[in-house]
């Protein structure tokens, strides 16, 4: 009979348990010593003027995009608004003389009370 | 100084408060990143970077839960985060490749040889560390706070936020995928 070569034989099934059991009692990682001293020296590297955090803020891709989609979409709705609001009625250019007259008194029309 | 009167210090930002916390929590946060990005000098850049998360946003921690879950999640949100980006540029120096930039491609690592293994394990410990960053993201998280860091399944769903029996299902799938994963290695590698 062959062996099926899919079915791990005994030794590999050995290795791989030992392998799964090989992090049993591991011990904890301690970092370097003076580790605050580090961590206090990128602190102050880390330190950001608000300039700098604007500038990260408005390049960082999500806050971008958002803006020209925000402005694109602004200038769509105000096409859009533009060309749905209905024309407004054009004024007559000729206006009546008697209008004209009552719009237009001025000081001759008071002194030259005959032509 | 209690733990609570330390956290009141600290949103007042106390450097002598912060210091305690960090000599507190340092080999936790380091051992937990360590497990995950897998590279003694990336841990301690992300540990660092935990500690500054923790200095910056101490004043949105209430106290729903215990202070030590909230550093692992900070921990283990930051190790993710630096996978996430090393794969990224990994990438992006493959495709900078192909268009012929001078940079160079960013190889594998070595082989991770955690300094807590015992010498007669490194070299299995080295293999199951490979097989496990290849695990989903939730089997990957579940399995080093419960090997590596040695958390109960309590502990794991305070921070992973589900239930134990989400945490033992994960594990199980875990040791599964694990099991499947080097099955398959050695028969191809024989």
């Amino acid at each position: 009979m062959q062996n099926d070569p899919t079915i791990p034989n005994q030794s590999d099934s050995t290795r791989i348990d030992n392998i799964l059991n090989s992090l049993d009692n591991i011990q904890p990682a301690e970092p370097k010593p003076f580790f605050y001293t580090r961590l206090m020296a990128r602190f102050s590297n880390t330190t950001q003027s608000s300039w700098e955090n604007f500038s990260a803020l408005i390049t960082r891709p999500s806050v971008a995009f958002s803006g020209i989609f925000l402005i694109v979409l602004m200038n769509f709705m105000a096409a859009w608004l533009n060309f749905k609001t209905p024309a407004v009625a054009e004024q007559p250019e000729v206006v009546g003389t008697e209008e004209y007259t009552q719009m237009a008194t001025n000081f001759y029309d008071i002194e030259n009370i005959k032509p | 100084m209690t733990e609570w009167e330390l956290i009141e210090q600290l949103k007042l930002k106390n450097n002598g408060a912060f210091k305690i916390i960090v000599d507190t929590w340092q080999n936790l946060v380091y051992n937990t990143v360590l497990g995950f990005v897998q590279n003694e000098e990336d841990a301690e850049d992300v540990s660092q970077e935990v500690f500054i998360q923790v200095y910056e946003s101490i004043k949105n921690f209430k106290g729903d839960s215990k202070f030590s879950t909230w550093i692992y999640r900070i921990s283990v949100s930051k190790s993710l985060d630096h996978l996430r980006k090393k794969k990224r540029k990994k990438r992006f120096a493959f495709i900078e490749s192909l268009f012929g930039k001078d940079d160079e491609l960013i190889n594998d690592p070595p082989d991770f040889l955690h300094p807590g293994v015992v010498l007669e394990n490194k070299e299995n410990a080295a293999v199951l560390f490979k097989a496990i960053s290849a695990l989903p993201k939730n089997q990957n998280i579940a399995f080093i706070l419960n090997k590596v860091e040695g958390l109960t399944y309590q502990q794991i769903s305070e921070i992973m936020e589900v239930s134990d029996s989400a945490v033992d299902s994960l594990l199980q799938r875990a040791k599964t995928n694990l099991r499947k994963n080097l099955e398959t290695y050695y028969h191809f590698n024989k």
